[in-house]
């Protein structure tokens, strides 16, 4: 039975409004009262619910019903799950006509939603850390301090990754062979290869290679000059502006080096950087925040390096013994098969972690999955150590619930129609799709599943629907 | 000619053009006489719709229909507004060959705090289907 309550709060005739949208939507149970979201009108959902057993509840009005903390309210006064309560909004002064037409509409569609049951899914208490270096292991000693067993290993060693949050199936290379073991939750915390940016031409070195470089050269070969060029490729971090700042000091002290650093935002935003800026000014060093892209050439002197300054806003030529790009940043082909075997999307730069705000800061495609530290682009000391305890303390998070309620409303796959052409597998981002061995279909897990419907718009037999938003309910409420 | 303004459906991610639309709602009296032309239905992300259900729509006797997503790369599942504007152009395609006009769907993207974009969108989208509108 469906209770319709419509709030009239703010209205000049609020009576008179209400008669005429009741008679316009004519629906057996209609109740009107002004300011539905107070006391009063919490009464009045209990009273009449009670009295006409009402099952599902639709609460029309302003945004106040909006709210997630009144529904709750709503529904415990009627004696309904939360999920049976419905807000539907009205425009600031609707006229009857239109407050009518939107409740029809959402009636309606409330008529064909089903009734969704929940499931209860226990979590597993073991958690896989992926990589042995400061991430891996900082985040291991945390979460083996919060009382999981934790189980660390060499990021290279994972096969596959198969289930869902709090039971993934890990496969697991050993010595023995392959083993497959289950985790509630997956850290990764590989150190992310820096990609090693080859010379193209001589004088031209990675920035992790200078010192040794120029170590290696004989006294009289020692270059007077040296610049260090960051950014090029992508906006680095704070860690190339910190590693390049060491570098340059360290050849100021040593060799009494003439040393040009070129970027285009010097990054100083953690413990310590920005006195390390200072220091470097002080010892001499130039800096130069180039806009665009600086052209590189061979000259006689070494190399010759030509880009607009973006604070002066004049072009300049700086010719130097030996030039050093930065490699961090660069493209790291261990990731891409890191994410392969562990389902994990990548951003642009082939690191672990899609780039989306909603990740951040250590949030995988994949629920009960994490990233920590170098794998997802962070090179940085301080904030590794600070990712791989924000990790510990997320993975605490999810599996101290011990089980999770899982409403089953999650896209239903029609066997009939599915034709196994794993378009679904590939476009769910968030790896809940299957194939469901008995019946041959494509099959969701609730657990993982997020209910955003992507499968089901990509489905080309439209084998799935998402039950909450089934055609014929989006149909209900668009229309008369 | 006093005409009955026609009814557009806004398909409003359940993440930003839904919450626009909450705003919006408590706005001044001309946002809420243009929302009230206005058939919103809430999704769960804009990369829920379909080719069919929006020429389903159309044929239903909405004069336009209008999606609504989050900006790119901050949608909360992700990619679903990339596939939004995706299946968006194949509506679109598919209107194209029916000799159909493409405009009558139009996808935008908006944050959920942004219900004053959102309002423009609706005016712009409204203005065009007027001046197109099927007869």
């Amino acid at each position: 039975m469906i209770g319709v309550f419509v709030c009239s709060c703010g209205r000049r005739s609020a009576d008179a409004w209400l008669e005429k949208v009741g008679a316009a939507v004519a629906v057996k149970h209609f109740f009107g009262h002004a300011g539905l979201c107070g006391p009063d009108g919490l009464r009045l959902i209990r009273e009449k619910s009670k009295k006409h057993k009402l099952g599902r509840l639709l609460l029309a009005g302003c945004a106040a019903l909006q709210s997630e903390a009144l529904i709750k309210n709503a529904a415990k006064a009627a004696g309904v799950a939360s999920g049976a309560v419905f807000p539907v909004l009205f425009p600031r002064r609707s006229s009857p006509a239109v407050a009518a037409r939107m409740i029809r509409q959402a009636t309606t569609g409330l008529q064909l939603l089903p009734v969704f049951e929940s499931r209860r899914v226990a979590l597993r208490n073991e958690v896989l850390v992926l990589g042995g270096g400061p991430a891996g292991t900082e985040a291991a000693r945390q979460v083996a301090a919060f009382g999981y067993p934790t189980t660390i290993t060499e990021p290279h060693v994972l096969e596959s990754l198969t289930g869902g949050v709090g039971n993934f199936s890990a496969r697991l290379r050993g010595e023995g062979g392959a083993a497959t073991r289950a985790f509630g939750a997956v850290v990764i915390a590989s150190d992310g290869t820096a990609g090693a940016a080859s010379s193209a031409f001589r004088g031209l070195v990675p920035l992790a290679d200078l010192e040794g470089h120029i170590e290696g050269l004989a006294r009289r070969d020692k270059p007077r000059s040296a610049a260090l060029i960051l950014d090029l490729e992508i906006d680095e971090t704070k860690a190339s502006t910190a590693e390049a700042l060491r570098v340059a000091l360290a050849l100021r002290a040593r060799y009494r080096i003439e040393l040009t650093i070129l970027l285009r935002h010097v990054r100083v935003s953690s413990l310590g950087l920005e006195k390390r800026y200072d220091e470097a000014r002080e010892a001499g060093i130039t800096f130069v925040k180039y806009d665009g892209a600086p052209r590189i050439a061979a000259s006689p002197e070494g190399i010759s390096i030509a880009c607009t300054d973006g604070v002066a806003g004049e072009d300049v030529e700086i010719s130097v013994g030996i030039a050093a790009v930065s490699p961090h940043g660069l493209h790291a082909p261990a990731e891409r098969a890191l994410g392969e075997a562990a389902g994990i999307g990548l951003d642009g730069y082939g690191r672990l972690q899609e780039n989306n705000i909603h990740l951040l800061p250590d949030q995988t495609n994949r629920l009960g999955v994490f990233v920590v530290g170098p794998c997802r682009g962070e090179f940085d000391g301080e904030t590794i150590l600070r990712d791989a305890r924000a990790a510990a303390l997320a993975v605490h998070q999810l599996l101290s619930q011990k089980e999770l309620e899982v409403e089953l409303s999650h896209p239903v796959v029609d066997g009939d129609k599915c034709v196994l052409c794993l378009t679904c597998i590939r476009s769910c981002p968030f790896k809940a799709m299957r194939i469901f061995a008995e019946e041959t279909r494509a099959d969701c897990s609730p657990e993982a599943c997020r209910r955003c419907g992507i499968c089901v718009g990509e489905c080309p037999a439209k084998a799935i629907e998402l039950p909450a938003y089934a055609d014929r309910i989006v149909l209900a409420r668009a229309g008369e | 000619m006093a005409r009955k303004t026609a009814r557009i459906t806004a398909l409003l991610c359940e993440n930003s053009g839904w919450k626009a639309y909450v705003d919006a709602a408590a706005e001044g009296v001309e946002a809420s006489r243009l929302l009230q032309d206005l058939d919103a239905v809430k999704l769960p992300c804009s990369g829920k719709v379909e080719v069919g259900l929006i020429l389903k729509l159309l044929e239903n006797g909405s004069a336009g229909v209008l999606v609504l997503g989050c900006p790119k790369d901050n949608c909360t599942f992700i990619r679903g507004n990339y596939r939004a504007e995706k299946r968006v152009g194949a509506a679109k395609a598919a209107l194209r060959e029916a000799g159909l006009d493409e405009g009558l769907v139009r996808l935008d993207f908006l944050s959920s705090l942004d219900s004053r974009k959102l309002i423009d969108a609706v005016v712009s989208f409204k203005g065009y289907i007027d001046d197109h509108s099927r007869s």
